[in-house]
Parts: C-alpha cells; structure tokens; sequence
C-alpha cells in the first residue's frame, strides 16, 4: 500500500514536509472492518444481476462452474452462446458476485485520532495521540483557527 | 468510524453523499505552525503557501452500491469542478461554513495482499477558503 502510494496523482505542495502536520482519523482494515456479505453491502452486481463472457472450454469457464456449482444445478444462470465463440452467462440478482470475499463494512468501534508530523510524503512520526475524537477536532480547531487568523490578517 | 462520525463528498451532480461506511482512513494535512511559514519579506507569498499547502487524502474499500464511494469519485478523471467536502464528528462539522471545495486529483484503485479492493483519492484546496469546524 505504501510503495503504491507514490503513484498517486497529487498536487505538489509547496512547503517541505517538516512544514506540515497531519491530521489523521484511522480505522485499519485488519482491526475495525470485518468481512461482509454482497446483501448488506448491496454491491451492484448483487442487486441487478450481471453478465459475463468466458471463452466456451476454457480454464475460466471452468472456474465459474466451479464457484457457482450450486446456481448452475438449479439452472439460476443461463448460458448463451456467442458468434464469437464465447458464452455469455447471464448472473440474476441475488447471486453472490465475484468480489464477495472483499466486500468489507466497518466494526464500529472509535477510530484512532491522532496528529502526526510531516504528511504523505514522509513523517518523523505522531506528535499527538487522542483518546476521543471530541479532543482530536478542539486540537485541529484551534490550528486552523490560527492559519485562518495569519490568512486574514494578510 | 464511529458512528458519530461522518463523511461527506459531492458526486458530480454535485449532491453530497454519505460514504462514511467506506473509509477506513483519512489525512488532512496542513501547515504545522504558522510561524514557521513566515517569510522574512511579502504576507502574500505567505498567504499563498498556506493555502495550497491544505491538502487531503482518503483511502477506502471499494464500493459501488449506489452513491457511495465508487458512484462520487469515478467521475474523478472527468468532472472538474471542486467537489463540496463535509466531516463531521460530535456534532462539529468541517467544510459547511465557510463552504470549503476541494479537487481530487485521482481516484487509484489497488488490490491489497489479503484480496480486498481499496482506494486512495488525494485533494487539493480548490476554492481558496480556510476550512473551520463549526
């Protein structure tokens, strides 16, 4: 995720990053989310149904039937077959996407709150770490307040 | 999040939308003091630096049910209007008065280690004004 990130498309900022400080509401994926199903995330495939083109014999072909054994038997999927050789399949709502394993919906538990030095392009790591995000918003009020008074001022 | 906790983003018929249940994190990033910003000559250089520096950075689980995440930044590449942006927590709001308006300036998709689809979607002060929490 890291390494990714300096892909990213920004806008450069002018200040340095030791002239910055961040302000940062975590809830990490592997402590406040938890795996969920297409239904209660209503993904879009779930709800209006989808369709998908495999080539007729090959190895994908062979993975949807597997995945989806049980909606194949009862006859819930259809196939049709394409000029180009391919089959069409024809998913109805109500079937499990492709992406059920990622579907994620958060646990509810208070995020981290915390202000860091620097901002993405480097830290020299957290300056403050707040138990309540009532603390978290009185501490970044009062910085802004102070930016917004300098801008002011002119 | 918690649930007191909100987030809120324009989409590109400019309508905010909720999509709090999509964001694990998110950075808003600032000049650290003013006084170190201080230039020894013009406050309009100044000024300038501390505007531009306000940036922000969200990322998230992809989700494409409708008006959430997926439905607000896809029209990323083609809207190029600033986008209203709204975080509210215990009451306080962030971005209502002054209205602040931010630009992203990517909406980059990446599949994690563990299998899941997650987001990053950075942005920019778009509309000169200093955010408050109100």
């Amino acid at each position: 995720m890291r390494d990714f990130a300096r892909f990213v498309q920004r806008v450069e900022p002018k200040l340095p990053p030791g002239a910055m400080q961040t302000y940062d509401v975590s809830a990490p994926l592997e402590t406040h989310w938890r795996s969920a199903t297409c239904a209660e995330v209503e993904c879009k495939a779930f709800m209006q149904g989808w369709s998908s083109d495999v080539l007729a014999g090959s190895a994908d072909e062979a993975r949807l039937a597997k995945a989806y054994e049980a909606e194949f038997r009862r006859g819930a999927i259809k196939g049709e077959k394409l000029e180009t050789g391919f089959i069409r399949y024809h998913f109805p709502a109500g079937t499990a996407c492709f992406r059920q394993a990622w579907h994620k919906l958060p646990l509810e538990r208070p995020a981290l709150f915390i202000v860091r030095s620097g901002d993405w392009r480097g830290t020299d790591g957290v300056i403050r770490r707040f138990a309540t995000g009532a603390e978290w918003v009185d501490h970044f009020a009062t910085h802004l307040d102070g930016i917004s008074e300098r801008v002011s001022r002119g | 999040m918690a649930k007191e906790s909100g987030l809120g983003f324009d989409d590109d018929s400019g309508s905010l939308q909720d999509i709090r249940n999509d964001v694990p994190n998110f950075q808003f990033a600032l000049p650290r003091g003013v006084q170190d910003v201080t230039g020894i000559d013009v406050f309009a250089f100044e000024r300038l630096l501390l505007l531009a520096d306000m940036n922000m950075t969200l990322n998230g689980v992809f989700n494409d049910a409708a008006n959430k995440s997926h439905d607000v930044f896809s029209s990323v590449p083609t809207y190029n209007s600033g986008r209203q942006v709204n975080i509210a927590h215990s009451g306080q709001s962030l971005g209502i008065t002054p209205a602040i308006e931010m630009i992203a300036t990517d909406y980059a998709l990446t599949r994690g280690a563990g299998g899941e689809l997650t987001w990053t979607v950075p942005m920019a002060l778009s509309n000169g004004l200093v955010p408050t929490w109100t």
